[in-house]
């Protein structure tokens, strides 16, 4: 029987897309879905006209545990995009071709107009400076898996503030659950922006400023690293400023909460020193893993046939 | 300069009246509403005192009316604003306009990096509660009315 999240869902856009019930809902289809063959005979287009390493493969593998055949482009070389075609007419296009869409797209809004456009489900995969949520349910997987819960956490969102797409949607969706706290640690420069402090606040989301990781590492559940996006900032310079100003190291975990977890969206740089990877609170390659189980829900809430 | 607002009358016969208007905004009101090129006469009073915001704008403007979409453009822009249309040296009639859920076609988002800057994309631009009142239906970009540029 069809949940009533699969029935007011018909594309994944964006984190304000979806209610508390949705998250859970696909969360527990992640931790309950294994290799049943619910999109058997479906085509799913996967349109990524950004690089990506696990998002790609991630929704690739999904796809085929659950049956299904893709078809698509990885990267805008080889494709009619680059001879001027529109993002419109290669989502008509593909509808023709698909059961659903997977866009990856570097102009933020990118998957709404798609969505708009389309006649199947679109997912997106990351538009632009904009949205990534199928990496925030993923996320979500890791910090319920590790804490128990999704509530009165406090959760420490690191680095790049100011053009991260995962932060924007994990933020979010953190907003939605009780009792959670945001502590947003960045540099000065790549603050989160106004427009996404009065929408947490807005929520009555408890939220912290601070520049110094060390200040608040021994009183969070989560640490949420992220990377400097060197390829999203207009200024080389403003890059220069920035790069290297957060390095977590493995002596700096000696008095934080046992129940600790960073998580982090990869890739990384510099910003985790590789002996933390020996640490129990490393929690990024387990978290991508999830990546696969939680694209698995969401492609199985769209458009899985029954079983 | 008295703090009782100036009596249409005292200005024109005939026309429009723009009160309340943030203080120091009327000028941009003025620029968005293009009249240069109908040569109408305008009055413009900066920082007249107000109870209720301490200082505000009034616009007067000379043998003019506004459109429906001007009237919409006047409170996205200034969104206390009272538009009273004039009279035989009286108020004959105050428009309010209220702000639609979403404005279609009208209004420019103001993030460079939005789609709606690449494409042939209908502009959608959601009204929110807040301080930032608009809200781009594609990218989801907030902003104030400072912000505000219209098509």
């Amino acid at each position: 029987m069809m949940s009533t999240a699969a029935k007011t869902l018909r594309h994944l856009v964006s984190m304000s897309d979806l209610t508390r019930e949705h998250i859970e809902e696909i969360l527990h289809r992640a931790e309950s879905l294994s290799s049943q063959p619910t999109l058997e005979g479906k085509q799913i287009a996967l349109l990524f006209y950004e690089n990506s390493t696990r998002t790609y493969s991630s929704f690739r593998t999904a796809i085929h545990r659950l049956g299904g055949l893709t078809c698509g482009f990885a990267g805008t070389a080889g494709t009619s995009v680059l001879k001027g075609e529109s993002l419109h007419d290669t989502i008509k296009m593909f509808e023709e071709y698909a059961d659903a869409i997977v866009l990856r797209h570097p102009r933020d809004g990118a998957s709404r107009w798609a969505a708009d456009v389309s006649s199947v489900p679109v997912i997106n995969a990351g538009d632009g400076q904009n949205q990534h949520p199928t990496q925030t349910l993923l996320d979500l997987l890791a910090i319920k898996r590790t804490q128990g819960r999704l509530t009165g956490l406090k959760v420490a969102m690191v680095g790049d503030l100011k053009y991260g797409r995962t932060v924007r949607s994990l933020s979010q969706a953190l907003s939605l659950f009780e009792d959670n706290e945001l502590f947003l640690v960045s540099p000065p420069s790549l603050r989160l922006p106004l427009d996404q402090v009065e929408r947490l606040q807005e929520r009555g989301t408890r939220l912290q400023h601070c520049q110094r990781l060390e200040d608040v590492l021994s009183e969070v559940d989560i640490c949420y690293m992220t990377r400097i996006q060197q390829e999203r900032m207009e200024d080389p310079d403003e890059y220069e400023r920035v790069r290297g100003f957060y390095r977590l190291r493995a002596k700096d975990l000696v008095d934080v909460k046992d129940n600790l977890k960073i998580l982090h969206p990869l890739p990384r740089v510099d910003e985790i020193a590789h002996d933390v990877d020996r640490t129990p609170y490393a929690h990024y390659f387990e978290q991508a893993k999830g990546g696969v189980e939680a694209r698995c829900a969401v492609l199985d809430l769209l458009i899985g046939g029954p079983l | 300069m008295t703090s009782t607002t100036p009596k249409s009358g005292q200005i024109m016969e005939t026309g429009t009246m723009i009160d309340h208007i943030a203080f120091w905004q009327a000028p941009k009101v003025l620029e968005t509403l293009k009249l240069q090129a109908l040569g109408k006469p305008v009055a413009m009073l900066l920082g007249h005192p107000s109870s209720r915001y301490q200082k505000k704008d009034l616009l007067f403007i000379d043998n003019w009316e506004p459109d429906s979409v001007t009237e919409l453009k006047v409170v996205l822009l200034a969104p206390y604003a009272t538009i009273n249309l004039i009279r035989d040296f009286q108020i004959e009639k105050k428009i309010k306009p209220q702000l639609p859920d979403i404005v279609e076609e009208l209004m420019l988002c103001p993030n460079p990096r939005c789609i709606t800057h690449s494409e042939e994309v209908p502009h959608k631009i959601r009204t929110v509660e807040g301080r930032l009142p608009f809200e781009c239906y594609y990218c989801e970009f907030r902003y104030s009315h400072d912000q505000v540029k219209f098509l």
